[in-house]
């Protein structure tokens, strides 16, 4: 249900810039989201598809890039890609972790005219 | 043509939340969201909380509910004060309704506020409300998978405590599997073993409270 939110307030931001940049069209939306957000995308698609309704971002197309949860071990500094939701550092076990990707909600670029 | 744009959805969430943690710093008041699926026991285990503590701690809760007021009207009889905050279907708190809810306090006599979020194990956990932790809260009703599903909660919480525990029998939970999942996304996180409506394991629990609301 978050996805909802998150797409509010994407077209806060999406409609911000496209005022200042003085856009009459929104073809495209580049958003980036971390595996760690939960967000499903069939619902994000769906919330995006009705928001957009009425908009100048009607006819607009959303391109998604899913980011994986990335984590830095605190101890060897050994930076690893977290697959299987295990959070040991795989080469000296430590738990002691620093996440550095994986909790990305990103407008990245609008494509318009 | 292409703008680039690069700003963060939730932004203006996560600033409000740091504000309302600084103000909660400069007046030393700890914040816990609790957080878990609907029925796991978290008004229960406010219930228990505010009659052990009566006195000793002033706590003041903030309620969160999709609709009615039946949780607030459960906690009322403790003399806490309270505010409910009806999220009318909404699936999560956030920390503009907190900040609102917090000036209706007199926050020189509180030492902590217990923020009862709506029953949901996703949508809370992605909304800073500028708490000083969140609580995670699972029932042995719902199934031992809970710790993998949602590892986002279960990472970010800085206490998770399993409740039902008088009911463990009749399930079909796995407590072995659930320790093992839980200690993969989180290995140091306490596990604090309840039953709220039995009343066992929850000195544990107001250990665990008394030694945090007094850190500074």
């Amino acid at each position: 249900m978050h996805e909802v939110a998150i797409v509010e307030d994407m077209f806060r931001i999406i409609m911000e810039v496209a005022k200042k940049e003085q856009l009459s069209r929104i073809d495209k939306v580049h958003f980036r989201i971390g595996k760690m957000m939960q967000v499903v995308p069939d619902l994000f698609r769906f919330a995006f598809d009705s928001a957009k309704e009425d908009t100048i971002a009607k006819d607009a197309e959303l391109e998604i890039e899913y980011v994986p949860v990335k984590m830095q071990c605190r101890g060897c500094g050994h930076e690893f890609l977290v697959g299987d939701q295990s959070f040991y550092c795989p080469k000296c076990e430590s738990s002691d972790l620093d996440m550095i990707q994986g909790k990305e909600l990103l407008v990245q670029s609008i494509e318009g005219e | 043509m292409e703008i680039k744009v690069m700003k963060r959805v939730l932004d203006k969430n996560q600033d409000k939340a740091e504000q309302v943690r600084s103000l909660l710093r400069e007046k030393s008041i700890k914040m816990y969201n609790f957080i878990s699926s609907p029925g796991a026991g978290k008004t229960a285990l406010l219930e228990r909380t505010l009659a052990h503590m009566n006195g000793g701690i002033r706590i003041a809760i903030i309620e969160g509910d999709v609709s009615t007021d039946r949780d607030a009207q459960r906690l009322k009889q403790y003399n806490n004060p309270i505010v409910l905050i009806n999220t009318e279907g909404g699936c999560h708190l956030d920390s503009n309704s907190i900040e609102q809810a917090l000036a209706e306090f007199n926050l020189d006599e509180l030492d902590a506020v217990f923020v009862e979020n709506v029953g949901n194990l996703v949508c809370p956990t992605h909304f800073d409300l500028g708490e000083t932790a969140k609580i995670a809260l699972v029932s042995t009703s719902e199934g031992d998978d809970k710790p993998i599903k949602y590892p986002m909660l279960f990472r970010d919480a800085e206490a998770v405590i399993l409740n039902k525990m008088d009911l463990l029998d009749y399930t079909n939970f796995n407590y072995q599997n659930f320790v093992k999942d839980l200690r993969e996304v989180n290995p140091n996180v306490p596990l604090i073993e309840t039953s709220c409506t039995r009343n066992t394991g929850l000195e544990e629990w107001y250990e665990w409270l008394r030694k945090k609301i007094g850190e500074k």
